[in-house]
């Protein structure tokens, strides 16, 4: 069964206590329930969360939407961008199906990153490996006015958007977006039968969120 | 005996055990354990849904009476309670069962809600999901503490699955020409002296649930006194506007151009031995040419008829696969194949696996060619050779082996979920497991063709079966099978159907 693995990487540095963070649990929630009410993403979404503050942790390994439960999430500690991506690609070697003679692999993953700050420790190793990797679609997040939008544009050259404020709302029209946009490949990968390929596919973002 | 054979002997001597338990066969409450249970659903229809399995948690807790004996302040229970794992309605497990050992106790015997219910059972708390969704269930207990039971309860997934008709978007854009001759189901059926074809094709989830039309296309020819024979199957690119046209308007031609081209004297032509599939092969890429002409003739004349259309030969992308098969006097059988695109054309004959086709698929995932990419036949001109190779099969069958022949051509909707990938279907096993099993099994789900049925009940079977659930495998569905039905069907009867029915009276979906 070739499944269409998503990785979501959130940081939850000390930035984030508060109305963020809850924002960004609430909006992982109704990701999850949004995705629950498509059949075609039900049964091929795979979803995995890494949070990086002071550390990187796989919080929740490659799931099947069915059986997702979101852990607690708090926030506290720097910000290790560099270490999420090193992380993301550890994970992402020991999870991903490759396709054989034998037997056809998962799609290629989707990524969807999302920062308020600046990365404190030199992120180069991490993006460097990040970048030499096959992602379907791969996206990044600036949170708010003070996340380091260029360190995002060497990550996900291809694709950075922002959120003009850390407000719930803006919170939650990312995340909204952020599920659109994984129905709208599930289905498109359907009718093509192709990995997903870049950001033509993807839903327009709403107005919250601009492409940087 | 165990506790889990415990429960599930319990539910298979009858649901009036699991409301009247007896104390030897409840669990012991010193065990802490998470367990789900299965029972025997068949036997026993379930007369209420928390009579099927579920899963049972047990949390070491204590007593209001315990903790004063031992003077030991009263514990508070956590005021919200995380149940894990997720049910699904529809799918085993359907309840929870949630146990604190000691004596607390449920306020109250039952507790009634629109999306959930629960019960006091032994010394816990069964809960049984209604409804889909992020479900809060506050519990008292006697101790005076409330708990908030969260739990995910996901839809039944069959549910959420929906089969639409072609909106009004679609069909104006379209012209009613191309919207009239394409029906969401097609059928062949036919009885030879030898064999019985049959042949179905239909939409698959992605398609139903979005609205869309069916891709994929089937065909065939047939002069039995000469024993030449021709089956045909197209998927039209899922990207592609009007690939169902495209699909179609290739087989039509070469259901009309075959016969009268791939002639009795060409199939008496030896191969030569660098060139298999001989003068035969060579006709089968003229004619995949030709039918490719067709189709870009058509768009040329659509466009000259309405300027404004600006219709392309890629709007009208489709795979071909061909096959032509001559039966010879003596009962031997040879066939040669033709494909652009992926699918499968397979000659399998019980003891051995004939794959007629290398599939396009590209150095990754969703590289597939088709039959109306002008790269292809370029190709063709640069390299006729390794075009030829890739592209051209032939094969041999003794008398013998011709009795037992199952020939198929199938689209990847077929062949990916049951094969998956090349070397899938180079395994003998797995074709004897879709052929005994799936095609001929009389099971829940199999297709059930029987050799002394009439060609046009096997084809009904056939497209019944294609409408098999495998989640993520979402394609059109079309299958072309001759299948070794020769001795034991109607001899004399010819059934031909192509049946088109028209989208607007809803088809024949079942």
């Amino acid at each position: 069964m070739r499944r269409l693995p998503v990785y979501m990487l959130v940081d939850v540095s000390g930035s984030m206590i508060g109305e963020p963070i809850e924002s960004v649990k609430s909006g992982l929630q109704m990701l999850v329930s949004a995705l629950r009410k498509e059949p075609q993403a039900i049964e091929m979404a795979y979803l995995s969360v890494i949070t990086f503050s002071s550390q990187a942790k796989q919080i929740v390994p490659l799931t099947d939407l069915a059986s997702f439960q979101l852990p607690e999430i708090t926030a506290n500690g720097c910000t290790e961008l560099g270490e999420a991506l090193e992380l993301l690609c550890t994970c992402r070697d020991k999870e991903i199906v490759k396709t054989t003679k034998e037997v056809k692999g998962d799609y290629s993953p989707l990524v969807f990153i999302m920062t308020d700050g600046i990365p404190t420790s030199d992120p180069s190793e991490g993006i460097t490996r990040f970048r030499a990797k096959k992602w379907g679609v791969a996206v990044s997040c600036a949170a708010g006015p003070d996340a380091d939008k260029r360190v995002l544009e060497q990550i996900t050259p291809e694709c950075v958007i922002e959120l003009a404020s850390t407000d719930p709302s803006s919170f939650a029209a990312y995340f909204k977006w952020v599920s659109a946009s994984i129905v709208t490949t599930s289905k498109g990968i359907n009718v093509s039968g192709a990995d997903a390929d870049g950001l033509a596919q993807l839903p327009p973002p709403p107005p919250e969120i601009k492409l940087v | 005996m165990g506790p889990l054979k415990k429960i599930s002997v319990a539910i298979k001597r009858g649901l009036s055990r699991l409301l009247h338990r007896n104390e030897s066969e409840s669990v012991k409450a010193d065990d802490i354990v998470k367990r789900s249970v299965e029972p025997d659903v068949a036997a026993h229809p379930p007369a209420a849904i928390e009579e099927l399995g579920g899963v049972r948690i047990e949390e070491r807790g204590s007593s209001v009476d315990e903790q004063q004996a031992k003077d030991v302040p009263i514990p508070v229970l956590p005021s919200r309670i995380r149940l894990s794992p997720n049910l699904t309605l529809g799918k085993e497990p359907c309840y929870i069962e949630y146990f604190l050992t000691g004596d607390i106790q449920l306020d109250q015997e039952e507790y009634l809600s629109n999306t959930w219910q629960a019960r006091q059972v032994e010394k816990g708390i069964r809960i049984v999901p209604k409804a889909a969704g992020e479900l809060d269930i506050p519990i008292y207990y006697n101790n005076g503490a409330c708990v908030h039971f969260e739990l995910t309860v996901n839809p039944d997934i069959d549910s959420l699955w929906q089969k639409n008709e072609p909106g009004p978007n679609l069909i104006a854009f379209d012209q009613d020409l191309i919207r009239l001759k394409t029906g969401h189901k097609n059928i062949l059926a036919r009885d030879f002296q030898d064999f019985q074809l049959i042949g179905a094709s239909r939409r698959g989830r992605s398609h139903e649930h979005a609205g869309a039309f069916r891709d994929d296309e089937l065909g065939y020819w047939a002069d039995e006194a000469t024993g030449r024979y021709a089956f045909f199957v197209a998927d039209g690119a899922g990207s592609a506007r009007f690939a169902r046209e495209g699909a179609r308007i290739a087989i039509r031609y070469l259901e009309d151009k075959i016969g009268s081209n791939v002639t009795e004297a060409l199939w008496n032509i030896a191969d030569n031995g660098d060139t298999p599939g001989g003068e035969v092969g060579k006709m089968l890429v003229a004619l995949a040419y030709h039918a490719m002409c067709q189709i870009d003739a058509f768009v040329k004349e659509s466009n000259t008829e309405d300027p404004n259309r600006k219709w392309s030969l890629k709007d009208f992308n489709t795979t071909l696969l061909i096959a032509a098969i001559k039966r010879d006097e003596d009962g031997a059988v040879r066939v040669v194949s033709f494909s652009i695109g992926d699918g499968a054309t397979v000659g399998y004959t019980g003891d051995r696996v004939e794959i007629m086709i290398a599939p396009d698929i590209g150095e990754c995932c969703g590289g597939t060619r088709f039959l109306t990419m002008p790269s292809v036949w370029k190709k063709a001109s640069e390299d006729w050779t390794e075009f030829y190779r890739a592209r051209v099969f032939s094969a041999h069958f003794t008398p013998a082996e011709a009795k037992k022949l199952w020939l198929l051509l199938m689209t990847d909707g077929v062949s990916d979920p049951w094969f998956e990938t090349e070397s899938g279907l180079a395994n003998l096993e797995r074709w004897r497991n879709f052929v005994d099993m799936e095609l001929l099994g009389h099971g829940d789900g199999q297709a059930g063709l029987d050799s002394s049925s009439k060609a046009e009940t096997n084809a009904e079977r056939l497209w019944r079966w294609l409408g098999f659930s495998m989640a993520t495998h979402y394609d059109d569905r079309t299958l072309v099978a001759a299948c070794p039905f020769g001795e034991g069907a109607a001899i004399g009867e010819t059934t031909v159907r192509h049946g088109t029915n028209d989208i607007l009276t809803g088809g024949n979906d079942l």
